[in-house]
């Protein structure tokens, strides 16, 4: 690809020459700022494969819902995505709970057996006429030019809603998740938090998938909350640096897939949060990493 | 309701699955008193404070906190977590985290008034980490962090104080300035019950002690309660006293 | 019971599948309890996704995907993660499951641009990456499988009492002398190069079902290490031959269905073991006393 090639399908890009282009961008930005606002939470409480776990198991929903009502409108695949995607949250919290079978262990074994169940589907959804099924393809690896109008509109509202709760209860969280004892003492109701925090992370999780991908959603969950964590060192601004390296993930993510031919939303947004991540392990203040500006400055 | 002990436990029965941590315990800690809980490995010393606390649930008996029960009881209730549970990474300051201790008072959504920022002050001032306030807590030593939680807990203005194992791998500093404080919060009318792990020091620290073995060996002051024959019974008859040549009683 | 035999009879892709089948779930099975007991089942579910950029630096390697440069590929990309995440978690403000995820995530990501870019005329696709294509097994993936499944075993068999110590105290294995650093890569190259091999059979993400359910499930069971592999060996068995059955009866992706098997034998574990414990304690009368403080308490 030359350089005019990229410069005339960036101009294209910025210039919002394409619809489908825009709302992509759109999308991929909104993704990028949810997930980094939600994951934050789960990275701190070192629960950050749950959000992989409830990525994966969200194609059982989706693909069922579509196999059951023959369409892929919207509502009932995220009803669907939704619907398993807690259910395997929730096996997690059961199986973990038990005695016998490790909490690490619990995320992998409900992964593996709602994504196994997921193919399952997949592979009869596949034999009905391709043009029914190419869109469901578009779920697994994340394909934001392909999101409609109508389902730009439900993810701006959750997306907004989600966002509103968060920076509303941004105490509360912050206290349940750093001390979970002591804001079950002042007051927290803690199973509540919880239950809601983990209700957040599907619903994020859920109306990633169209840009994102199922496989890939963890990502956005993941690396953008611990870029920010690398960078800042109070709360409130780790959430604001979260949704922020996430948005703009998701933005030049867009970018990229728009200007690269056979480059889907997802991979591109995962590879350039995952730079971010890499700059500020590098050059974040306490890195393990001699710079040689740093060797004359003590660290505290 | 100034009349009942700051907590009233009866008849505790605490299981974790198959095993039993507390076993029909009884016993009161009392206002205006400073109340050691010791015991061996497993006495279940931890799973009596995190009963009162309601973190753990009780299979049978009553817990009752200046005569009430339920999670209402818990609003006078300052809880000061051992140094290791609580995850050092977390990005907040030690200002914040003392802050979190105003929280009852200022509501989870209010800001914090004026009385909320002169609280905090006098706390940190008193645990003599003032100008710790803006460092996140991932840079403090094990000693500034225990005073952290400290500041928090005064700051709350509880009237019963649980430490669990305050003491542990802080520097003679901080444990002098953990032992100030406590007294004072004594001599102020609060209840002060520490799960404590040095027995060496149980005489010159606290006024009352519970020893305890899944059951309440004993408990009392200390003068009358913290003897050998009561320490042995308490381990089983594994404990060696070594007493100083030339001190007096141990 | 004509249904257990009828398939046999179809062709010959019953045999090969259930060969590779059985050629990826053994290994994976053994490996996995050693695994699941270091507390490393997440990072089972990153050496799974692993297997899509190895399989991608074999190509890039020899422009195919013979097997020797799959093996290549793969120990290098196993190194490199594991490498690569335990750097990135040594750093202070990173924790070490975010790290898993950080790593895996950006070298699926990668594997995946590449596939779907500069690698598209190999014979992978997305498909692959996800189902596997067990009924139709290349003879290459069966000849790798065939060398890398014994010789997975035979370490495992050579290297068990390392294994075991190091898996149970680390510390204490490194204070009596074993490299623990180079049992915990080997381990996990091992893991990534049965998963590579592994790929075309079951594609990129089921195995994790097959790492970590035998371990879940044995350990439901059992206590004892050598009990745990031989139940999780029989589990694997059970498991992807069931798994075979229901894709070839009800023409699903076996790599799905032997995952969805596998969870359901699990299922079952769990419930027999709630059950019996049950009847265990309703039978014993329970008189508890002081701790004896000399004893160490669970």
């Amino acid at each position: 690809m030359t350089g005019a090639i990229l410069a005339e399908r960036t101009l294209e890009f910025v210039t919002f020459e394409y619809a489908f282009a825009a709302r992509a961008l759109v999308a991929s930005v909104l993704v990028g700022a949810l997930c980094g606002l939600v994951g934050t939470f789960m990275v701190l409480r070192r629960m950050s494969l749950i959000g992989d776990a409830a990525g994966h198991a969200t194609l059982p929903g989706v693909v069922g819902a579509f196999l059951v009502t023959g369409s892929k409108a919207m509502a009932p695949l995220l009803a669907g995505g939704l619907g398993t995607a807690l259910l395997a949250t929730w096996v997690v919290e059961r199986v973990a709970g038990g005695r016998r079978t490790r909490p690490d262990a619990a995320i992998a074994v409900s992964l593996a057996v709602f994504f196994g169940l997921g193919l399952v589907l997949l592979s009869i959804a596949q034999r009905s006429p391709t043009a029914a099924q190419a869109g469901l393809n578009g779920i697994l690896f994340g394909n934001a030019a392909g999101v409609t109008t109508p389902q730009l509109v439900t993810l701006s509202v959750i997306a907004l809603t989600l966002a509103a709760l968060v920076l509303a209860l941004v105490r509360p969280l912050t206290v349940a998740t750093f001390d979970p004892s002591f804001a079950r003492a002042a007051g927290v109701p803690l199973h509540l938090v919880r239950a809601g925090v983990t209700l957040a992370l599907t619903l994020a999780v859920v109306v990633s998938i169209h840009a994102v991908g199922v496989v890939l959603v963890a990502a956005m969950l993941i690396t953008p909350p611990s870029t920010a964590l690398l960078v800042t060192r109070r709360m409130p601004s780790a959430l604001a640096v979260s949704a922020g390296i996430g948005a703009a993930s998701g933005a030049v993510g867009a970018w990229i897939s728009f200007v690269v031919d056979g480059v889907s939303t997802g991979p591109a947004m995962v590879l350039v949060a995952s730079a971010a991540f890499a700059l500020a392990w590098v050059f974040a203040a306490d890195s393990p990493v001699r710079l040689p500006r740093r060797a004359a400055r003590v660290t505290s | 309701m100034t009349d009942a002990p700051a907590i009233d436990v009866r008849d505790l029965v605490v299981r974790y699955g198959e095993h039993v941590a507390l076993d029909g315990v009884t016993v009161t800690a009392s206002v205006g008193r400073l109340t050691a809980v010791v015991g061996p490995n497993g006495a279940g010393k931890s799973t009596l404070l995190n009963a009162v606390m309601g973190e753990v649930r009780a299979d049978r008996g009553t817990i009752e906190v200046f005569g009430a029960s339920g999670p209402r009881a818990l609003r006078r209730v300052t809880w000061v977590p051992q140094r290791g549970a609580v995850d050092a990474d977390f990005p907040v300051t030690v200002g914040d985290v003392v802050r979190q201790g105003r929280l009852r008072h200022a509501g989870w959504f209010r800001r914090f008034s004026r009385d909320d920022h002169e609280a905090v002050r006098a706390a940190l001032e008193r645990t003599d980490i003032a100008d710790l306030i803006d460092r996140p807590i991932s840079a403090l030593s094990g000693g500034q962090l225990q005073r952290t939680f400290l500041a928090r807990a005064l700051a709350q203005q509880g009237d019963l104080y649980l430490l669990d194992e305050p003491f542990v791998g802080v520097d003679a500093a901080t444990e002098r300035a953990i032992v100030e404080v406590l007294r004072e919060l004594r001599d102020g009318g609060a209840a002060v019950v520490v799960v404590h792990h040095d027995l060496g020091s149980v005489p010159e620290l606290f006024d009352d002690v519970i020893l305890l073995n899944r059951d309440v060996i004993a408990a009392g002051p200390v003068s009358t309660t913290f003897n050998e024959a009561n320490l042995q019974r308490a381990w089983g008859g594994r404990l060696v006293v070594l007493r100083e040549p030339t001190a007096g009683a141990s | 019971m004509s249904w257990l035999v009828e398939p046999w009879t179809w062709g010959a892709f019953m045999a090969r599948g259930a060969l590779a089948a059985t050629l990826v779930a053994v290994p994976c099975a053994v490996l996995g309890v050693f695994l699941y007991l270091r507390r490393m089942s997440m990072l089972a579910d990153a050496l799974a996704h692993i297997a899509l950029p190895g399989i991608v630096v074999a190509w890039a390697i020899s422009g195919g995907l013979h097997p020797g440069a799959m093996l290549a590929g793969a120990v290098g990309v196993g190194l490199a993660a594991t490498w690569g995440i335990e750097a990135i978690s040594r750093r202070a403000r990173v924790r070490s499951d975010a790290a898993i995820g950080i790593v895996f995530t950006a070298l699926f990501a990668a594997g995946i641009i590449a596939v779907s870019t500069v690698a598209r005329d190999v014979h992978i696709d997305t498909d692959c990456v996800l189902f596997g294509d067990l009924l139709a097994v290349s003879d290459d993936t069966l000849t790798l499988l065939s060398l890398l499944a014994p010789a997975s075993l035979l370490a495992v068999v050579l290297g068990w009492r390392w294994l075991a110590v190091t898996s149970f105290d680390p510390r204490f294995a490194a204070a009596v002398g074993v490299p623990v650093v180079a049992v915990h890569y080997a381990l996990t190259t091992t893991v990534t190069a049965v998963a590579v091999a592994g790929f075309e059979a079951v594609g990129a993400v089921v195995p994790i079902a097959l790492l970590v359910l035998p371990a879940a499930t044995a350990h439901s069971l059992t206590h004892r290490l050598t009990s745990m592999v031989a139940v999780a060996v029989a589990h694997a068995l059970l498991a992807s031959f069931g798994g075979l059955y229901v894709a070839v009866w009800f023409d699903v992706t076996p790599a799905g269905a032997i995952a969805v098997v596998g969870g359901l034998l699990y299922g079952l574990a769990r419930i027999a073991m709630r059950v019996g414990s049950h009847t265990l304690v309703a039978g014993s009368t329970h008189t508890p006393g002081p701790v004896d403080a000399g004893r160490s308490v669970a």
